[in-house]
C-alpha cells in the first residue's frame, strides 16, 4: 500500500466519523484524555538522552529536557450500538515532523458481531509490544516512560489497516488471539536538532496471543515489517561509481538495498501483579535483512511493591546487536588523491552501517505516588552504560565526531501524569 | 525496616477493621433475564473483559464518579485493587480504543434511575430499598 493511499485512507476514516452522527440515529459520545508533564536530566555531555529513535532532541549535560516525555492526548469514542464503535485519538507533543496527519494516533471503526470478537479498520495501535497500545499514556505504567533499552526502538505507534481479535475464556483464564495487517511510515532524524531525516514507509503484518490468568499475564507476538522506501541510495550510487576501481563493493551494494527487504520481531512478555508486589519483563529478538536496520536483542525487567498510594520499583535492561561490527577498507596501492577519496567513502559506509547498532545496559530505581484521583507523580533515576559501538538510541551532541570511548549517563526523570 | 513494615501493616489492618462493613448491591434492569451473577462474572464485566451477560445479552456497566468512597470500596472488594490501579487498568483499555469507559454517575439515585431506563445496564449501589424496575443480581460485603 503506497503512502499516498495511506494518507487518503486515514482521512477517509476521519470524514466518515465526523459525518456518521447524521447517518446513525443515536450516538453515545465519550471524551477522555491524558497528559504528561515530564522533565529529564542527563549528565553525559557527549550523548543526548531521548525517549526513542524518532526524537531529534534530548537531555544532556546542563540541558534538562521537557520535550521528551511531555504530551497531551485527546480521545473521542462514539458508540452506535453494542456492535459498532469508533475512536479518534489525537496526541500533541514535540515531534520530529509535526503535522496534523501525524498527530492522529488512532481513527478507526470497530465492529463486534458477538462479544469476544473485534474487527477494526482504520488507523490503530500496532500491538507489537506489551505497552504498544498505550505507550504514550504515562498514567498506565509505574515508570516515567517505557523502559529505554527495550522501548527506545519502539517508534512504531500506529498503522493504517485492519486487525482482528478473538477472546476465549477458560475458567479463570482469558486467552486473546489477534492478527493485524497494514501500512505505516515514520521519519527518523539523522542528527541532533537536524531537520534532515530518513523516511521509512513499510507494510506491517503480525499475529500474537496473550493469556491472562489470575495475577499472571503472558504474551507472544510475531510481527514482520516489509520496507517499501528506498534507503541509502546516495551511498549505493557513490559506491557504484568506484566499483571499477574497487570490485569488492559489488557485494556490498545489494546489502545496502532496502526496497522489499524485511525485518521481524519475536516478542515475549510476562507480568505478575498480586496488588502488592508486581513484576514485568519483556524480551524481543529483532532479525533484519536490512543493513540499515540493526538486528538485536532487547530486554528489560522491573519489580515493584505498593505501599498504599506509593509504588517503589527497580528496573534494568539491555540492548545488544546480533551482528558483529562491520569493517570496510578501501583497496591499497591507488594514487594519493583517489586513495584519500576511497578511504573517506569506506569510512562513511562503515559509519552508516555501524551507526545503527544499539548496545547498552541500564539499571535504575523509581517511585510513583498516586497523590490524587487520576493523578500520579513519578521520580526515577537510571544509570546507563552505552558501548561506543552502539549509541543509536542516543544523539551525539557533536554530530561531526564519533564516539571513541564507552559512555555512562545518569538520567534523572520527573513526571506528572494525569487522566481526564 | 522489617519492624517498620510490620507496624505499617498492623496500622493498616487496624484501620480497615475500624471501617463499617458496607453492603453493596449489584443491580440490573428488571427486564434482564439474568437472575444471579457470580463474583468472577461481575469482575469480567466491570474490568472490561466481557461486554455481554452470560446469556449473551449486551451489557453496559455504569460507574460512580471517580473519587467517591463507594467506588473505591466496590473495586477494592471486587478485585483487591485500589482506585488508582483500576483507573490505570481502564486507561489501558480506553486509550487503546478497545473499550469505551463505563459512564459515570454522581450518586446512587442517578445510577438506579439509569439502570431502570437502560435494559443493558449493570451498576452497583449501597444497600437500600430499590424500585421495582431494577433487580439485584449479587450482594457484596465490603470492608
Amino acid at each position: 500500500m503506497p503512502s499516498v493511499l495511506r494518507r487518503y485512507s486515514s482521512l477517509l476514516v476521519c470524514v466518515l466519523m465526523l459525518s456518521s452522527p447524521t447517518v446513525f440515529a443515536e450516538v453515545e459520545h465519550r471524551f477522555s484524555g491524558f497528559a504528561t508533564l515530564g522533565l529529564a536530566i542527563s549528565d553525559n555531555p557527549e550523548l543526548a538522552f531521548r525517549r526513542n529513535v524518532t526524537q531529534n532532541d534530548g537531555a544532556y549535560e546542563d540541558n534538562a529536557s521537557w520535550k521528551n516525555d511531555s504530551l497531551v492526548g485527546l480521545q473521542w469514542q462514539g458508540r452506535w450500538s453494542p456492535e459498532w464503535e469508533a475512536a479518534v485519538q489525537m496526541v500533541a507533543k514535540d515531534r520530529f515532523k509535526n503535522t496534523l496527519e501525524n498527530s492522529i494516533e488512532w481513527a478507526f471503526l470497530r465492529y463486534r458481531p458477538v462479544d469476544g470478537l473485534d474487527i477494526r479498520a482504520g488507523r490503530m495501535g500496532a500491538d507489537v509490544f506489551m505497552l504498544s497500545e498505550y505507550l504514550q499514556v504515562g498514567y498506565t505504567m509505574p515508570w516515567v516512560r517505557p523502559p529505554h533499552d527495550y522501548y527506545g526502538i519502539a517508534s512504531l505507534y500506529h498503522f493504517d489497516g485492519a486487525d482482528i481479535n478473538k477472546r476465549f475464556l477458560f475458567g479463570d483464564a482469558m486467552l486473546n488471539i489477534k492478527a493485524f495487517y497494514g501500512n505505516s511510515g515514520e521519519e527518523y532524524p539523522l542528527a541532533i536538532n537536524s531537520e534532515r531525516g530518513t523516511e521509512f514507509d513499510f507494510d506491517l503484518l503480525g499475529t500474537g496471543a496473550s493469556l491472562d490468568w489470575n495475577s499472571w499475564k503472558l504474551r507472544y507476538t510475531y510481527a514482520q515489517v516489509k520496507v517499501n522506501s528506498d534507503q541509502g541510495r546516495q551511498l549505493r550510487n557513490a559506491l557504484q561509481q568506484v566499483a571499477p576501481l574497487w570490485p569488492a563493493v559489488n557485494n556490498l551494494i545489494p546489502e545496502l538495498e532496502s526496497v522489499g527487504k524485511k525485518f521481524d520481531y519475536n516478542q515475549f512478555g510476562i507480568s505478575y501483579d498480586n496488588n502488592i508486589w508486581w513484576a514485568q519483563s519483556e524480551f524481543v529478538k529483532l532479525d533484519s535483512e536490512l543493513a540499515l536496520v540493526a538486528d538485536g536483542k532487547h530486554f528489560y525487567a522491573s519489580v515493584g511493591r505498593r505501599f498504599d498510594s506509593i509504588n517503589i520499583y527497580v528496573l534494568g535492561g539491555y540492548a545488544e546487536p546480533q551482528s558483529p561490527l562491520v569493517s570496510i577498507t578501501a583497496p591499497a596501492g591507488l594514487p594519493a588523491p583517489l586513495a584519500t577519496q576511497l578511504n573517506l567513502l569506506a569510512s562513511a559506509t562503515e559509519r552508516s552501517l555501524n551507526g545503527v547498532r544499539i548496545k547498552q545496559h541500564s539499571y535504575g530505581v523509581g517511585t510513583r505516588w498516586d497523590f490524587a484521583s487520576k493523578m500520579a507523580l513519578k521520580f526515577q533515576v537510571e544509570e546507563f552504560n552505552i558501548d561506543k559501538t552502539g549509541t543509536n538510541l542516543w544523539l551525539r551532541t557533536d554530530p561531526t565526531t564519533s564516539t571513541s570511548e564507552d559512555q555512562q549517563a545518569t538520567v534523572v526523570s520527573i513526571a506528572l501524569d494525569v487522566l481526564f | 525496616m522489617r519492624n517498620l513494615l510490620l507496624i505499617f501493616t498492623l496500622l493498616l489492618s487496624g484501620l480497615m477493621s475500624a471501617l463499617p462493613h458496607a453492603e453493596i448491591l449489584v443491580i440490573v434492569n428488571a427486564s434482564n433475564s439474568t437472575t444471579t451473577l457470580e463474583h468472577k462474572q461481575i469482575v469480567d464485566l466491570f474490568m472490561g473483559r466481557v461486554s455481554a451477560f452470560p446469556n449473551k445479552q449486551p451489557a453496559q456497566p455504569l460507574d460512580l464518579k471517580a473519587g467517591t468512597p463507594e467506588r473505591a470500596a466496590f473495586y477494592k472488594t471486587l478485585t483487591g485493587k485500589s482506585e488508582a490501579q483500576v483507573d490505570a487498568y481502564w486507561a489501558t483499555l480506553v486509550f487503546a480504543g478497545r473499550m469505551s469507559p463505563p459512564k459515570q454517575f454522581t450518586d446512587d439515585s442517578a445510577l438506579i434511575q439509569a439502570v431502570a431506563r437502560e435494559p443493558a445496564a449493570i451498576a452497583y449501589v449501597s444497600r437500600q430499598p430499590l424500585p421495582k424496575n431494577v433487580k439485584i443480581v449479587m450482594e457484596l460485603s465490603a470492608r
